[in-house]
């Protein structure tokens, strides 16, 4: 279970995270999504311990999340590594670093047929393999937590449909924090969304109850209902 | 300590991949070379090779170690959300990037220059390009943490330069061509202070008879010396340029938002 507790983050006189409060149960696929700049990325690197907050808590199990950091994986929106060195290089660097093998990494370098890119330098493979080299250097490691912000980029519908799979699969031991723009995405592996708007969750909850709060059949609808309504409210305060 | 040979070891491949380091380090030599090949008298191939490893190596490290920061930012952020301390991957990474680099253009200048130097001009020289990469590899990293423009970082590198190696030393010319019937050796110590290498400079010749090579203020730098307060003043400032960059690097690194 992730708890965030009253967390708050601001960049100079712009609060981009105000007294947020969250709970992340074990064993589903959380849906982050919200418009740009509404704070997504800036919560992730508040959990990760990347931005120095304000306020608040993340805590994982109780512990706090930035002293446990061996128990999280997290796929940036832009990874990357120096790109003269190889997959392999990456990923024994990272098991080095973790002192941990990745019990997953072979399963995943056969599932995305990964096996021939191992020893190119990063420089040298396509969007798809390097965000597939990332996405298995992410998964490799039996971790109870795992954080993807926009997993799918550049994967071809097949690897993007055997990525599905398997996060579906890691979901039932797993909490996993999916961060996407794609709303078809979110929809379809999450358990539950949660909702971001300027700082503060506009929604929280399972799909069906987004939908029948909203009275849209649609995911999509329901999204831009939401948001169009706080936008309203929001102007009206101001 | 594990975490940190780690990190270091992987920096260190990469580092050793970098087409930019062999372009860097054929540069150097081809530098070296020309001095050694065109030069008749040891001495004036001291200073040369002295002037060479202070100037091109600090501009070489400083535009380097911005670059080569900047270019794997994103790469230190996924590192940060491992099991590891910022102290360690702020210190593997300095020491992987000044050993990486120390190494190879140290055996290039024993390799080029050990047979036409005498001994202790060369340790001189080592222990000089040894502190330049220590300063200018601490003013790099502090640019590019400080700075999230890459071009914006590159161009105030520009700058540190331009002010090191021309407009300090035109100034101190300056004020002896204008003023030279003043005493003038604790204003021209003083603004040589905010310069690393006058410093190095006037550490590597004040003892001997090549302060003559940089002129009248070779001269004025030779009186002055021989009362102990001004090579004390000179090495306290020097001290300070290789403690200074890298702390106020550090301490930025410490606090950053990724």
């Amino acid at each position: 279970m992730i708890e965030i507790i009253d967390l708050s983050k601001s960049y100079g006189e712009k609060t981009v995270l105000n007294k947020l409060n969250a709970k992340f149960e074990e064993g589903m696929i959380h849906g982050i999504l919200g418009p740009n700049g509404c704070g997504k990325t800036t919560l992730i690197k508040s959990m990760l311990g990347l931005v120095h907050i304000q306020n608040g808590d993340v805590l994982l199990d109780g512990v706090p999340l930035k002293s446990c950091r061996e128990k999280v994986s997290w796929l940036p929106q832009h990874p990357e590594a120096p790109r003269n060195t190889t997959p392999q290089e990456l990923f024994d660097f990272i098991e080095d670093l973790r002192g941990e093998k990745a019990v997953f990494k072979e399963s995943l370098i056969r599932e995305f047929e990964f096996a021939k890119e191992l020893a190119k330098p990063l420089k040298a493979l396509s969007g798809g393999n390097f965000q597939k080299c990332f996405l298995i250097a992410t998964l490799m490691f039996d971790v109870p937590l795992i954080i993807l912000d926009e997993p799918t980029v550049g994967l071809d519908p097949v690897a993007a449909a055997r990525f599905k799979k398997i996060l579906a699969e890691r979901s039932k031991t797993t909490t996993i924090l999916l961060i996407s723009h794609i709303t078809s995405e979110i929809e379809q592996l999450s358990d539950k969304v949660h909702f971001l708007l300027e700082g503060q969750w506009a929604f929280s909850g399972h799909v069906k109850d987004l939908e029948n709060q909203t009275g849209f059949e649609d995911f999509e609808s329901s999204i831009v209902h939401v948001l169009s309504q706080r936008r309203e409210a929001y102007s009206e305060k101001v | 300590m594990k975490k940190f040979n780690t990190l270091f070891k992987y920096e260190s491949v990469a580092l050793a991949k970098s087409r930019w380091l062999w372009i860097y380090l054929i540069a150097f030599n081809l530098i070296l070379f020309s001095l050694r090949y065109f030069s008749n008298d040891p001495q004036q191939l001291f200073v040369s090779t002295m002037n060479s490893v202070l100037f091109f190596h600090s501009i070489g490290l400083l535009l380097f170690s911005t670059l080569s920061w900047q270019n794997n930012s994103e790469f230190i952020s996924l590192i940060l959300t491992q099991p590891i301390e910022r102290k360690t991957v702020f210190l593997a990474r300095l020491s992987s990037f000044c050993l990486s680099i120390g190494i190879s253009t140290g055996l290039s200048l024993i390799l080029q220059m050990g047979a036409s130097l005498h001994l202790h001009e060369s340790v001189r020289l080592l222990v000089s390009q040894t502190v330049i990469e220590i300063i200018f590899t601490g003013i790099g990293f502090l640019l590019a943490i400080q700075i999230q423009d890459r071009l914006k970082a590159m161009a105030i590198a520009a700058a540190v330069i331009l002010l090191f190696c021309l407009v300090l030393d035109g100034l101190n010319l300056w004020i002896i061509i204008n003023y030279s019937a003043y005493p003038l050796e604790k204003l021209i110590l003083g603004l040589s202070s905010l310069n690393p290498l006058a410093l190095l400079k006037y550490q590597n010749l004040a003892n001997d008879e090549s302060s003559l090579w940089i002129g009248y203020a070779g001269l004025l730098l030779r009186r002055a010396w021989e009362t102990g307060f001004i090579k004390a003043i000179s090495s306290l400032a020097l001290l300070l340029w290789i403690l200074t960059p890298i702390s106020v690097a550090w301490m930025r690194f410490k606090r950053k938002d990724f």
